[in-house]
């Protein structure tokens, strides 16, 4: 017995105690995406992975190589099914290919989980990548360059980002003692001033909505230790903002603020935000955001539970593109840059349930204005001609599409499926070799990742 | 889950219609079928009992809805005369769930060709596919995937585009045609469906953007340069032969006849188009004294409805006299113009939201033949019609009994509305009155008003009066005697009752009718609206309580800048007119060596103190103050360093907010400096609506200036301390006039004065009684309506999930719900 129990006690000793650290995620996978952006000279995907059901330790940003995807798309088009492939078996002529051959793994690094959104900026003497998360209440910052190298303080592949930088956590580390709110549903970037808006979805009225982060990285002259700061927080806003959005500057713009236009998943509301970068002569000088208009959306049913919102890159276009669920439709607004308590809804164009996210293009050889808009319960990718106030094509998706990005580079079309793990690839191209229509024109061709069912 | 819907006053329906089987409905068509062998019958042929919906005639005789499911690319089948079960087809029962017909991805549009002799058919448009094609009647019960051996094979006919609307019609020579509008070709295309096995291409007609299209050929040489247009919705005059096309890219609506070869002149609406409706035909009003002067609502006409492609707004123009209805416009006389919506200009009908679909609704009693004698017109027989003469105690029809002439329309905000076109019930309703004095009168284009109209508008009560005396909480006040009043009279002395009461509706006049004499006028119910009204001193302008203001020194002024603030947009005034003041909120915040001072001369919470500065000028993004003696703008600056809130008051004048109108001020930033200024066209509006109202009380000529448009002033005393209407400025908006009298106080010495007001002393006022438009919910967003003229019933469809929806009239009854 005693023999016995001096076996166990070394076995003991040997192995120690289980661990509780949980299983690293994996660095060459999708898992949840939720946002993503391009960056990178146009090269490269960066995703967040949000972890949503903490099935690991941690988030991750992943850096796909999207010349490997374009060339792979391109084959998989044409009918070239391409090593560790297989086709798929819900779109006849596509492919599903594993996702750790198109993502640099070693560049993985890991978040807290529940990031909800990221942005991309391109500055002087910087790339930056910005990832807000709500598992610990952070806007995670990485230098990124044209390689796709993610760089967060950390030094290993599936490393997790230092503190450094992980900015609204340490109140301490704001000017103005501020820390991130709770519940962050969005962010947008003005990459010409550093402005980094989060938006919060939270209803309760005793917390901030808005939050402001300034990158001087934007600033001339900007060096290697150059990073983002929190500046303040803004309440007495709309109900639970969601989508965010910069407002593209026109002629009427003050040259010294950005706008930015928030929605909201509980009020029928267009928050415009401002940020203003101080006046030095103030004591403090400090720049700060806040609300220049809250304009309410009417004539809907009810017009109170809005997404994303997009702005059509047209020069003088003044119009913005809002997912709408009550309705669920996309929302045509025009906006008066001259009055910035007005606007009106031109169009309500009906789309797929559960609308997520949209893009927009401006597609210069045929001048038309094209809005791709994700539905996620519908499970649908449908692209808008908001000019022929219709649905001029869907295409089915996995089961979760929820982000949808448009190549810069390239004919493509990037879907995010957040419950299938994968990154869907749509064909833009209407013709191939020469002029022969594409059969392939407006549907997927390539899927990276799908988890089996 | 199985879903039962009760019609109103009909008798239960239980026929079940599961949920949410449709997917994106966006249009509906009605087919008569003889269900055992499936052949299409003309509607006459198919009538539905108002107990049961069951066939009224042969009882194979079913009446059919087709629903184009977008989503899916399917048609929905819809048996209407069912009685039990469920009333969707379902097309392929050995397949789980509800089937529909597939068709061609994304149908944009679907018509019904039901030929006496013939095959019957469906033509189903597809966007995607830049075809039409054909769905036999017979096939439309069957399912899909069977052989379908006794029904010809149809390939779809190619269109050179992707089609957004159809029409059909059977020209006079017997051929039978269908259009189709190609916007992204800029053409109407002609198929001749005759034979409708063999469809074929037989007219593509380019249309123009710009002025004149007669004489266009075919997308020649000649029209090049003159910008395509893009026909995107089309309505057929079944009588004429005429077919109407709106466009989107121009502000005409396009005329084509003779099954496509012939365009005539277009009819320029002076905006751009999304849809179109021909109403039916409008008889002359008998009780207009000067139809040929106001022909919009008087005149025999016949009308086509559009709406803006724009804003969903809608417009109408008269066919007969080819000009654009004035819809908004009240009957004559309305020397002043007076619209039933002031927001809207003179041409766009008042309806409360944007239009998303409009059609024709002739009731059973409108009947139209040809006219004999005119090639080109029509016979309008309205079987009894209501006329019975003013005040006569008939019993009054409820506002949703619809019996004549009129347009449904369908809402963007979910909502449905009707609007009058010739209400055979029209002399009834103005019949019905309380004292004497007709209330409701008809007007033409105007939607259905929501509550039988039979007294005058009025105010719900006596003006209430609060203040805040301590926070921000309003309590009553009750020494009334101590603040201003609204003037009941034309002159009030010191001590003297106000002289209010319901009758002169405590000093609020209500604008009246012109069309009764000026003794017997009352408060015109259109005019007026069901609104608070709040006369607040020295309020805050809505949008101007605001954080992050910087303050500064500029030269010797001192600076108040917001870059988003837009002063003038929110009717910042700094003129001789109104000089408005910033208020300082938050406290100041100095540097150390400045606390003491700045706590001095400021203070802090509930002592702050010297905070308020007149605005010297204002400007859209800034405003530049005023300091004072103890305040000067260097000690400010110094005092608030920090980015600070504030707010902006109305200097010495009352702001009059309304409920739903919001402030309705006429400050501009001018264009070139962007100071704010007054709009001297919105001041001349107010001036024009003060000159009409309280002319018993003191004529114009007599009367103290105005202040600017949205804001109201104290009179003022004369010498004797008594209040004249002759010095007290007139308030006016649209909808109604006042005047305010001072509180008067008599000194020590026998001197009277007028009573100071404080800050923020509020008078609330409402008004009952006035027109609103009918309006009931149809869903979350409908995109279509159809009126079935055999059965007298309408059908919405919406493209969430109520899917279709039934409704019968007279009076206005949900029924049935089909999804």
């Amino acid at each position: 017995m005693k023999a016995w129990l001096g076996a166990l006690a070394l076995s003991a000793a040997v192995t120690g105690c289980p661990s509780n650290d949980g299983q690293d995620p994996p660095n060459d996978q999708f898992y949840r995406p939720i946002a993503a952006a391009i960056g990178g000279d146009g090269n490269w995907l960066f995703v967040a992975n949000s972890n949503f059901d903490l099935r690991y330790n941690g988030g991750t940003v992943v850096a796909v190589d999207l010349a490997r995807v374009r060339a792979r798309a391109v084959e998989a088009a044409a009918g070239q099914p391409g090593n560790n492939c297989r086709p798929d078996a819900t779109r006849s002529g596509a492919v599903v290919c594993p996702s750790g051959d198109f993502i640099r793994a070693e560049v993985t690094r890991k978040i807290n989980p529940f990031a909800v959104d990221l942005a991309y900026a391109q500055y002087p003497n910087h790339q930056r990548l910005y990832v807000v998360v709500r598992g610990d209440g952070s806007l995670t910052w990485f230098d990124v360059d044209n390689a796709g190298s993610l760089n967060c303080g950390a030094s290993a592949a599936g490393g997790a980002c230092d503190d450094a930088h992980r900015v609204g956590v340490d109140p301490a580390q704001s000017p103005a003692g501020v820390r991130l709110p709770p519940d962050p549903s969005a962010l947008a970037v003005d990459p010409a001033r550093g402005w980094v808006v989060v938006t919060h979805q939270n209803v309760d009225p005793n917390l901030a909505r808005a939050s402001l982060f300034r990158d001087t990285a934007a600033l001339a002259g900007a060096t290697a230790s150059a990073r983002p700061v929190m500046l303040n927080t803004v309440g007495n806003l709309a109900l639970g903002l969601s989508g965010v959005a910069l407002l593209p500057r026109g002629d009427a713009s003050d040259p010294t603020r950005s706008t930015f236009v928030s929605t909201s998943r509980a009020a029928a509301t267009l928050t415009f935000l401002q940020a203003y970068p101080g006046n030095a002569a103030l004591a403090d000088g400090q720049p700060f955001l806040y609300q220049s208009a809250a304009v309410p959306l009417v004539g809907l049913s009810t017009g109170a539970n809005n997404r994303s919102v997009a702005f059509d890159p047209t020069p003088g276009a003044n119009r913005a593109f809002v997912v709408s669920r009550a309705p669920e439709a996309l929302l045509v607004v025009r906006l008066d840059p001259a009055n910035p308590t007005q606007v009106v809804i031109n169009d309500a164009i009906p789309i797929p349930a559960g609308p997520s996210r949209l893009t927009v293009e401006r597609d210069t050889s045929s001048g038309r204005t094209l809005v791709y808009v994700a539905s996620y319960d519908a499970r649908r990718l449908s692209v808008v001609d908001p000019d022929a106030h219709r649905v001029i094509a869907q295409e089915f998706t996995n089961r979760g599409p929820h982000t949808v990005l448009r190549d810069p580079r390239a004919p493509f079309l990037y879907v995010l499926d957040f419950l299938d793990d994968s990154l869907e690839v749509i064909d833009l191209r209407p013709t191939v070799d020469g002029g022969a229509a594409n059969v392939n024109y407006l549907h997927r061709v390539l899927t990276l990742g799908a988890s089996a069912r | 889950m199985a879903v039962s819907l009760v019609g109103g006053a009909c008798s239960s329906n239980s026929v079940l219609s599961n949920t949410n089987n449709f997917s994106r409905a966006s249009d509906v068509a009605f087919v008569c079928v003889n269900v055992p062998d499936g052949a299409g019958l003309p509607l006459s042929e198919c009538g539905l009992n108002a107990s049961d919906n069951s066939p009224t005639g042969d009882p194979n005789h079913h009446l059919h809805a087709l629903v184009t499911q977008s989503e899916r690319g399917e048609v929905a089948v819809v048996d209407l005369a069912a009685t039990s079960g469920v009333a969707l087809v379902d097309n392929s029962p050995g397949v789980p769930g509800f089937n529909f017909l597939p068709v061609s991805p994304s149908p944009t549009a679907l018509v019904v060709d039901v030929r006496g002799a013939g095959p019957s058919q469906v033509w189903v448009a597809s966007a995607t596919r830049n075809h039409i094609q054909r769905v036999d009647v017979r096939a439309l019960r069957r399912d899909p995937r069977a052989a379908q051996a006794d029904l010809p094979t149809v390939a779809p006919l190619a269109l050179p585009g992707a089609p957004t609307d159809l029409a059909l019609d059977t020209l006079s020579d017997g051929r039978v045609v269908l259009y189709a509008a190609l916007p992204d070709r800029g053409t109407v295309v002609t198929v001749d469906v005759t034979d409708p096995t063999a469809p074929r291409l037989q007219e593509t007609r380019a249309l123009s953007a710009g002025a004149g299209d007669a004489g266009l050929g075919d997308g020649g040489a000649a029209d090049a340069g003159r910008g395509a247009a893009r026909p995107v919705a089309l309505a057929v005059d079944g009588r004429s032969h005429r077919l109407y096309v709106a466009d989107e890219a121009s502000t005409l609506v396009h005329v084509i006849e003779g099954g496509g070869a012939t365009l005539r002149s277009p009819i320029d609406l002076g905006f751009r188009t999304r849809s179109l409706a021909l109403s039916g035909w409008v008889r002359a009003r008998a009780s207009c004294t000067d139809a040929a002067a106001d022909a919009d609502h008087c005149a025999r006409a016949r009308y086509l409805y559009a709406v803006a492609a724009e804003d969903g707004a809608l417009y109408a123009w008269d066919l007969v006299r080819g000009a654009r209805v004035r819809a908004n416009l009240l009957p004559q006389p309305n020397a002043r113009s007076r619209r039933l919506n002031p927001a809207f200009d003179e041409n766009r009908v008042a309806l409360p939201a944007p239009a998303t679909a409009v059609t024709a609704l002739n009731t059973s009693d409108y009947v139209e033949t040809a006219d004999p004698n005119d090639p080109e017109g029509v016979v309008i027989q309205a079987n009894a019609p209501c006329e019975t003469g003013p005040c006569a105690g008939a019993v009054t029809p409820a506002p949703s009994a619809l019996r004549g002439v009129f347009m449904a329309v369908t809402l963007r905000n979910g909502d449905i509305t009707f609007v009058d076109l010739d209400d055979y019930d029209a002399a009834c309703r103005e019949a019905s009155c309380s004292s004497g004095q007709a209330a409701y009168r008809f007007v033409r284009h105007a939607p259905r008003a929501l509550a039988t109209l039979t007294d005058p508008p009025r105010l719900t009560a006596q003006p209430a009066v609060t203040g805040i005396i301590r926070g921000t909480e309003r309590t009553p006040i009750t020494d009334t005697a101590s603040i201003p009043s609204f003037a009941c009279t034309a002159s009030r002395a010191y001590n003297a009752p106000t002289g209010c009461s319901t009758a002169n509706n405590f000093g609020v006049e209500l604008t009246r009718r012109e069309d009764l004499a000026q003794s017997a006028s009352v408060p015109d119910p259109y005019i007026a609206r069901n609104e608070s009204w709040g006369f607040t001193y020295e309020g805050v302008l809505p949008g101007l309580d605001q954080a992050g203001g910087a303050l500064s020194v500029d030269g010797s002024a001192l600076r108040l800048d917001l870059p988003g603030a837009a002063f003038c947009t929110r009717g910042t005034l700094a003129t001789a007119a109104a000089r408005d003041l910033v208020v300082l909120v938050s406290d100041p915040v100095p540097q150390a060596g400045d606390a003491e001072l700045c706590r001095g001369v400021f203070g802090s919470g509930a002592s702050a103190s010297n905070r308020d500065f007149e605005i010297d000028r204002a400007y859209e993004d800034r405003l530049v103050l005023r300091g004072s003696q103890d305040a000067t703008p260097e000690l400010v600056a110094r005092c608030f360093p920090q980015a600070t809130r504030f707010q902006v008051r109305a200097g010495g004048q009352w702001l009059v907010l309304g409920s739903r109108a919001g402030f309705v001020h006429g400050v501009r930033a001018n264009a070139s400096t962007r100071e704010c200024e007054l709009d001297p066209a919105r001041q001349a509006e107010t001036e024009r609506l003060a000159g009409g109202c309280l002319v018993d009380r003191v004529p114009v000529a007599m009367r103290a200036p105005l202040c600017p448009t949205g804001r109201a002033c104290t009179g003022s005393l004369n010498d004797e301390g008594t209040a004249l209407a002759t010095l007290a400025p007139v308030f006016a908006n649209p909808y109604f006039c006042t005047q305010l009298f001072p509180a008067v106080r008599r000194g020590t010495d026998g001197r009277f004065s007028a009573v100071p007001t404080a800050r923020e002393t509020q008078m609330t006022l409402a008004v009952t009684g006035a027109y609103e438009p009918y309006a009931t919910d149809v869903g979350n967003f409908p995109v279509n309506v159809r009126w079935v003229p055999a059965i007298s019933r309408l059908y919405v469809v919406d493209t969430q999930n109520a899917g279709l929806l039934e409704f019968r009239l007279s009076p206005l009854t949900r029924g049935r719900q089909f999804n």
